[in-house]
């Protein structure tokens, strides 16, 4: 088959998917919608009367929210470091699968953004935390933990939004040149005007390098961030100093995980098996499987630490996570990310895609809890025995929950019918090379 | 510049890159090309300088770091409260806020730059248009008149260019 | 504080008392525009507090009050410095008296009961002739029900009673838990039915059979004081604490010994303690000649005595050997948690015990109750209830007493007022018993009235408004005089008068009756009379013949009174006991070992049965009650409904049964507090080992804070501290601290910015022992909560205060989060202060909005008060000027504020102390707050 052949059969399957949705894609964006009312609905029912309605209470007034943000955040990382870590590695398996990670890092950013401000008391004020010059002279506290989130997490949603635009430039110029009507004009909005000369070639590779340059310390730099959210705290079980590799590696875990979760269905239902191989599936079990081992291996690290030496508030916050009112949910956790993740040392399980979609859902499941331990049983379990009091979520912070989901799987599924969800001049690029390796 | 000169369609990078080595070779010095990807032979065949944009995006990381460091350690002062028995500048946390500004506005520094380059570059060498560039055809395009032109055009087609015509 | 009022202030109080009472409430009217006063009355500077003195109600002590009021109301209630009795400390109920006056349901005016059932309102006058005709028609079918009223108001009863031609028997002075035994006894042994007075500063040794005087028994917060006194300092000098009872309750937790006993079976303990005192053997020195008549009266062998009480071996020469070593001594009882059927055998071996320890006279004095108004004996309420019952009572007119709802459901109380034609209730809230009442006339509250309370000899207490009469309320004296001369067509002669005239004759001539009003009373050094043992009291055996052996299986049934319960007002009811942590509802204590055998758990909802009835409660573990025994809180109808009522009222003894509903209160696990051992938090020490570690100062990475002026800090000895929790109402009140309600508070929601928190060290082999430990802001130089609030709205000010910004609260959260004492509180919702308890809000501080947290400020609104106060006065604070609401009415005066700065302050000397300590101090936080330890002289 000649280059050009291989170049329109790509470029033909990823037009393929930017059709008209079908009614099952309807369907999904429904029920995603629904959802979004209802987490609506919920919030401004907590603006109006008040934190009461969560389950909240002292001490712990972090929970469920929290744990949202820090599990979106997560969820985000998997994308930067396809795109740009991998890119800088020249990681060839990346190419199929990168551009629908970054998307699934920028909505994810967008969901995760969401908790900060949900969870204030006075969620109106939320503007106050950013540093904006006033009559009054008021400023913020850069020595807050909170407000180190707010930078990272903007300057995160900008740089990975700016990486997915930028990727997008050459792909949605040919898909301009390829249709015509408002996706035309739509295409030719994301291209920017782009004509693929050796010009902007020559400057957009080089812009590109950068781009991914910054991003990759990012990757690394805002999962630290938001983990000394609890690591820079005196809390017992919080105050920890394994806690930005642990989540970097948590976070790159719960990611992988997503973007499996949804690209089994995708390639599915958009065809893309042969863009999106079972190699490539294959790969991203294998970066799933080493992070579940670096998580697991913290776990343990976690717990030698706290109960080394004699008694301490530590050892009784760890051993009450183990053994206490949330043990069930502890145990939960490390089947999903310790255990289930080692049948991926089965070349079988990685190549079966349903095995994957299951153990990719356990593991989603897993990050979110091991999240909510972390937040709820340092809090409710702290050193002063008379303010240990249970939480429990309550209905507002559950539809608040299932919102945000829905608010994430409605932009995913816009995404995919209205942009490229597999980077074509980068296949494109991949054919050339690979005839060349054979 | 003039854009009169010879435009050639390639189905295959490789060839394409062949023909350009040939004109450059041949002593035409404004050879131009369009592409769906960067291919690296055609890149390497064209041998155009690298981007300017390195330096100003690198000083725009720098301005970030140190705007970080001027919005902390200046707000600091302006409103000089002590927590939790802190000093008023404490370095430490400010370094997370410069780093963070340092890849925001790096970022966008090279986000304009390359737009500015980027669309600099496409008017002053153009190639003439065609959908096909962007999909599964390579287009070389290759400045010359007259005789020159004839030649271009004689070295495309040994080099198995699909098409071969005459632009302006 | 200073006494603002001028020398005529009382007439111009009466006068507007007149003035509103004709005027039906003209001040309910809202102003709706801000105007200013175009005539200002002459003391209401607004911004500036208005001081009256009076004297509390709420319970028959009888404190001398100081009432904070501004812009005409009152805010906050403190004790009157000079009153002898309160010594300027008011515990939690006489705080709370503020939410008696401001309560939502308050009676507005007259009511009738019509035909329907429901009330209807109508004029005094048509309400004062209904009265006059029925007690008319048939005086001798007239019965008046009152609470003790040692004064003006019971003469005037009584002087109403005589004009009908009525017998003085026809009024009852109800008072349920008025120790009647010790009165009783006292009768019996020294012909004298009088309650004695404690002098327990004067002694180094108190023993008290289950009498809570540091929470509802007699006096609490004269007898607090007292114990305080000899507290806070190690030693042989410290007054040493022994409680005797089935149940560690506060002041059991405050006792340095706790001899458990069998429920009911204190008496044998005292027996035993006697006999082993006047044994010969024993040498105790000292014994008065009646000796060995005594011995024969109480011929009880030590060991049979302990077993029978089921106390440990050894206890009572343990005791007996302290009692005759630490002298004086002084042995208090029997209390509430005491009156078993025998209480009055205990009663009279508890004060042969002080006769023969030689304490009468000097810690126990006799000669000081007035007996103005002693309460009636049961035996005269079970007449009365018969008489009710038996349709002979025509008018039953009740002031103050609510027989339905304080004395035991089985009594019949309620069944009795049916047959009752008019029920007349001056009760300004709604109670039990009004709810069965065909009149209501409402009574003026204590603070819109004027009072004259005679507390004991030599202790005249006086009463007067602080403020305008919120609703058309009339003073129930003077509604009894008016009918009274509407019988006899007299002219009606005025109360305000007869007070005054009564006033007058007691301070003789030359007194002056305005002044000692303004002072809040009138108090002469009375000395107390010599008793001696009556002949006759010799000849009766003193115990009980015959074993009293409990039937098999059954639990004893153990009833209670709790500092904070029994009046229903929010602040009482969201502050959790200090026991039990529990809130808003009553509970039924088990011990760990009786409820595993009931197959019992923790928040079950269990049926309780006695003779006398059945409730239905949730099971709460406690492992500082006896086995075999099941404890409830009076206060409610639940522990009433369990009481029977025979000649005496057996608040304990009775035998229940408890049982599984199957039903589980997912509510009450939610709000006790489990008992954990927290002894590195909660350091002791003991004349063995009397000094701690002294707090070092923490190596820290930056150098600490300048505090230029002041380092504001406070010093809270844990030593002298009883639970009392006065100092968590006096915050609310001063603080505006909302009320959540019962359901908040079940989910960990109360806003209390300070709180008693209590732990329990069980040691094996011994019975636990708690710690009381007062929790608020530590206001720490490296405070954890500063630094992670992303807003600055909390931060460390230059006074060393841990100031919180509300209006700058975006409400994340994390302060409290990373504050390791947890003393941070959210607004999980707008405070709810319902119309007019309002009124009650203190102006001087802010009411937070939902969304925002809030915490202790030091009470900053005074440290700014006085601070300016002194820079008008061009000089700088003076130590002990700063009084913090809390520290201003503890009792034992435990906490202490000053200015660490200055060398010579008090708090710095106590920082200083071999006592003190730092609640975790390894955190490095360098908290304003020292502890000083408490002294357990049974620590290794």
């Amino acid at each position: 088959m000649s280059v050009a052949e291989a170049f329109a059969r790509i470029q033909r399957t990823v037009q393929a998917t930017q059709r008209r949705p079908g009614a099952g894609h309807i369907a999904l964006l429904v029920v995603a919608a629904a959802a979004i009312v209802a987490g609506g609905w919920a919030w401004s029912l907590q603006i109006s009367v008040g934190m009461r309605v969560s389950g909240l209470n002292r001490p712990v007034s972090w929970a469920v929210y929290i744990t949202n943000f820090v599990f979106w955040v997560g969820i985000a990382h998997s994308g930067t470091l396809l795109s740009a870590v991998l890119f800088l590695f020249r990681a060839r398996h990346r190419t199929a699968v990168f551009r629908v990670a970054e998307a699934m890092t920028v909505f994810g950013v967008m969901t995760a953004g969401l908790f900060p401000i949900i969870h204030l008391g006075r969620p109106w004020l939320a503007y106050w935390l950013f540093p904006y010059p006033n009559q009054r002279h008021l400023w913020v506290n850069f020595r807050s933990p909170l407000m180190w989130d707010v930078f990272a997490v903007s300057t995160y949603f900008i740089v990975s939004s700016i990486f997915l635009v930028v990727g997008i430039v050459p792909d949605a110029a040919a898909l301009r040149d390829a249709s015509r009507g408002w996706r035309r004009r739509l295409y030719a909005f994301f291209a920017f005007g782009w004509r693929g000369t050796d010009e902007e070639w020559r400057h957009y590779s080089r812009a590109y390098l950068y781009f991914a340059a910054f991003a990759t310390p990012l990757v690394f730099s805002v999962h630290s961030v938001v983990s000394w959210d609890f690591a820079v705290s005196i809390l017992p079980g919080w105050h920890s100093t394994i806690f930005p590799p642990y989540f970097v590696a948590g976070a790159i875990f719960s990611g992988m995980a997503m973007v499996i979760t949804l690209l089994v269905p995708l390639r599915r239902a958009l065809h893309l098996e042969d863009l999106v191989t079972r190699d490539h599936l294959d790969m991203l079990a294998r970066i799933v499987l080493l992070t579940s081992l670096i998580v697991t291996y913290s776990y343990i690290l976690e717990f030698v630490l706290a109960l080394r030496g004699g008694p301490s508030a530590e050892r009784r916050t760890l051993l009450y996570r183990a053994a206490g009112d949330y043990a069930p949910l502890f145990w939960t956790m490390i089947a999903c990310n310790s255990a289930a993740p080692l049948l991926l040392f089965f070349r079988r399980v990685r190549f079966t895609p349903a095995a994957l979609l299951v153990i990719s859902l356990l593991i989603n499941v897993g990050m979110w809890l091991e999240r909510f331990i972390i937040i709820v049983t340092g809090l409710a379990h702290d050193r002063i025995p008379w303010s240990w009091h249970l939480y429990k979520p309550r209905l507002v912070e559950a539809a608040i929950t299932v919102g945000s989901f829905g608010w994430f799987f409605f932009w995913f599924l816009v995404f995919v019918r209205l942009l490229p969800a597999v980077s074509i001049a980068e296949m494109k690029e991949a054919v050339v090379e690979e005839r060349h390796v054979d | 510049m003039s854009t009169e000169g010879v435009l050639a369609v390639f189905a295959d990078p490789a060839p394409a890159a062949r023909a350009v080595v040939a004109l450059r070779a041949a002593g035409h010095s404004d050879v131009r090309a369009a592409m769906p990807a960067p291919f690296p032979e055609l890149v390497r065949a064209l041998d155009r300088p690298r981007s300017a944009l390195d330096s100003i995006t690198l000083s725009g990381a720098l301005i970030g770091v140190g705007c970080g460091f001027a919005l902390c350690i200046g707000t600091a002062l302006a409103w000089p409260l002590v927590t939790g028995g802190k000093p008023i500048v404490s370095i430490p946390p400010f370094v997370i806020i410069a780093f963070e500004l340092a890849v925001l506005i790096g970022a966008l520094v090279n986000l304009a730059t390359l737009a500015v380059l980027g669309g600099r570059g496409r008017r002053r060498r153009e190639v003439p248009g065609d959908p096909r560039f962007s999909g599964d055809r390579i287009g070389v395009f290759v400045a010359a008149a007259g005789t020159g032109a004839e030649a271009a055009e004689a070295l495309f087609r040994e080099h198995g260019a699909e098409e071969v015509r005459r632009v302006g | 504080m200073s006494d603002a009022s001028d020398s005529n202030l009382t007439r111009r109080t009466f006068l507007k008392v007149l003035a509103a009472t004709g005027a039906a409430g003209c001040s309910r009217r809202q102003q709706r525009k801000l105007i200013p006063y175009l005539v200002p009355p002459e003391d209401i500077i607004p911004g500036e507090p208005l001081f009256y003195r009076t004297v509390c109600r709420e319970c028959s002590s009888a404190c001398g009050v100081t009432a904070r009021t501004r812009e005409g109301r009152a805010v906050k209630l403190e004790g009157n410095p000079e009153d002898p009795i309160s010594g300027g400390a008011l515990c939690a109920r006489g705080q709370a008296a503020l939410q008696g006056l401001y309560a939502p349901d308050r009676f507005r005016g007259p009511l009738r009961r019509g035909g329907d059932g429901q009330l209807a309102p109508l004029s005094w006058e048509d309400a004062t002739s209904a009265v006059a005709a029925a007690c008319a028609r048939n005086p001798a079918g007239v019965r008046l029900v009152s609470r003790p009223e040692p004064g003006a108001a019971g003469a005037v009863q009584r002087a109403f009673l005589a004009g009908l031609g009525a017998r003085p028997e026809q009024r009852l002075v109800l008072d349920p838990l008025d120790p009647t035994p010790l009165r009783a006894a006292a009768a019996r042994l020294f012909g004298r039915p009088e309650l004695p007075v404690f002098e327990l500063a004067d002694a180094r040794s108190v023993v008290s059979f289950g009498a809570d005087f540091l929470e509802t028994w007699l006096s609490p917060v004269e007898l607090t004081r007292g114990l305080a006194a000899g507290r806070g300092r190690v030693g042989e000098e410290r007054t040493h604490l022994t409680w005797i009872g089935p149940r560690l309750s506060a002041t059991g937790a405050c006792a340095d010994a706790w001899i458990p006993v069998d429920a009911g079976a204190e008496l044998w303990l005292a027996a035993g303690l006697l006999a082993w005192l006047l044994d010969p053997a024993q040498g105790v020195s000292g014994l008065p000649p009646e000796a060995k008549r005594l011995r024969e009266l109480v011929a009880i062998d030590v060991a049979e005595a302990e077993r029978r009480s089921g106390t440990p071996v050894g206890a009572v020469a343990r005791l007996g050997a302290e009692l005759a070593r630490r002298r004086p001594s002084a042995v208090l009882g029997p209390g509430v948690a005491a009156a078993g059927a025998q209480a009055t055998e205990l009663a009279a071996i508890v004060l042969l015990l002080n006769y023969v320890l030689g304490n009468i006279g000097t810690t126990v004095r006799y000669g000081l109750d007035a007996l103005a108004d002693p309460p009636a004996s049961f035996t005269d309420i079970h007449a009365l209830v018969a008489e009710l019952a038996g349709g002979h009572v025509e008018v039953l007119l009740i002031h103050h007493a609510d027989l339905v709802g304080t004395l035991p459901v089985a009594l019949g109380a309620a069944a009795a007022l049916e047959k009752v034609p008019l029920i007349v209730s001056f009760a300004s809230r709604p109670d039990a018993t009004a709810g069965r009442a065909h009149l209501i006339l409402p009574d003026g509250h204590a603070l819109e009235s004027f009072a004259e309370v005679r507390a004991r000899r030599g202790v005249l207490q006086l009463g007067q408004p602080v403020m305008l009469p919120l609703h058309d309320t009339r003073a129930a004296s003077q509604v009894l005089l008016d009918v009274a001369a509407q019988i006899a067509r007299a002219a009606p002669t005025d109360f305000y008068d007869d007070l005054q005239a009564r006033v007058a004759a007691d301070l003789g001539a030359g007194g002056d009756v305005r002044a000692a009003q303004q002072r809040g009373g009138h108090w002469a050094k009375v000395e107390p009379e010599p008793v001696a043992l009556r002949a006759e009291a010799l000849t009766a055996p003193l115990l009980p013949s015959g074993p009293a052996t409990a039937p098999a299986g059954a639990l004893a049934l153990l009833t209670f009174p709790t500092a904070l319960r029994g009046a229903d007002h929010p602040w009482l009811r969201e502050i959790p006991d200090v026991i039990a942590t529990v809130s808003w509802t009553p509970w039924a204590e088990l011990a760990p070992a009786t409820a595993a055998r009931l197959d019992i758990d923790e928040g079950d909802v269990v049926a309780v049965t006695t003779p006398a009835g059945r409730a239905e409660l949730t099971a709460h573990l406690y492992p500082g009650l006896r086995e075999g025994t099941v404890a409830v809180p009076l206060g409610g109808e639940a522990a009433l409904a369990l009481v029977p009522a025979a000649a005496e009222p057996i608040w304990v003894g009775a035998r229940a049964t408890v049982a599984r509903t199957g039903r589980r209160d997912e509510v009450l696990p939610q709000v006790v507090v489990p008992y954990r051992e927290t002894g590195e938090l909660v350091p002791s020490v003991s004349s063995a080992r009397p000094a701690l570690s002294p707090p070092a100062e923490p190596p820290g990475m930056y150098p600490p804070p300048e505090h230029p002026v002041h380092r504001w800090a406070m010093s809270i000895d844990l030593d002298r501290c009883v639970g009392c929790q006065a100092c968590v109402v006096a915050c609310y009140a001063e603080n505006n601290v909302a009320v959540v309600g019962a359901e908040a508070a079940a989910r960990g929601r109360n806003m209390a910015w300070l709180q008693v928190e209590r732990t329990l060290r069980e040691t094996p082999g011994r019975p636990p022992a708690m710690d009381f430990l007062l929790m608020l802001c530590q206001h720490c130089t490296s405070a954890p909560c500063e630094p992670v609030c992303p807003v600055y709205a909390t931060y460390h000010n230059s006074e060393g205060l841990n100031a919180q910004v509300y209006n700058r609260c975006v409400g994340t959260r994390y302060c409290s989060n990373n504050c390791p004492y947890k003393v941070r509180v959210f607004n999980w919702q707008d405070p709810e202060f319902p119309s007019p308890l309002n009124l009650q809000l203190n102006p001087d501080v802010t009411v937070r909005s939902k969304g925002v947290m809030e915490k202790c400020t030091f009470c900053v609104q005074r440290i700014r008060y006085a601070e300016n106060k002194a820079r008008d006065e061009r000089r700088g604070v003076r130590d002990g000027e700063i009084v913090p609401a809390c520290a201003q009415t503890c009792p034992a005066q435990a906490i202490v504020f000053g200015d660490l700065h200055d060398p010579t302050s008090r708090v710095s000397a106590l920082a200083k102390d071999g006592r003190a300590f730092r609640v975790l101090d390894e955190l490095n936080t360098r908290p304003a707050i020292t502890y000083l330890a408490r002294v357990r002289e049974d620590e290794p």
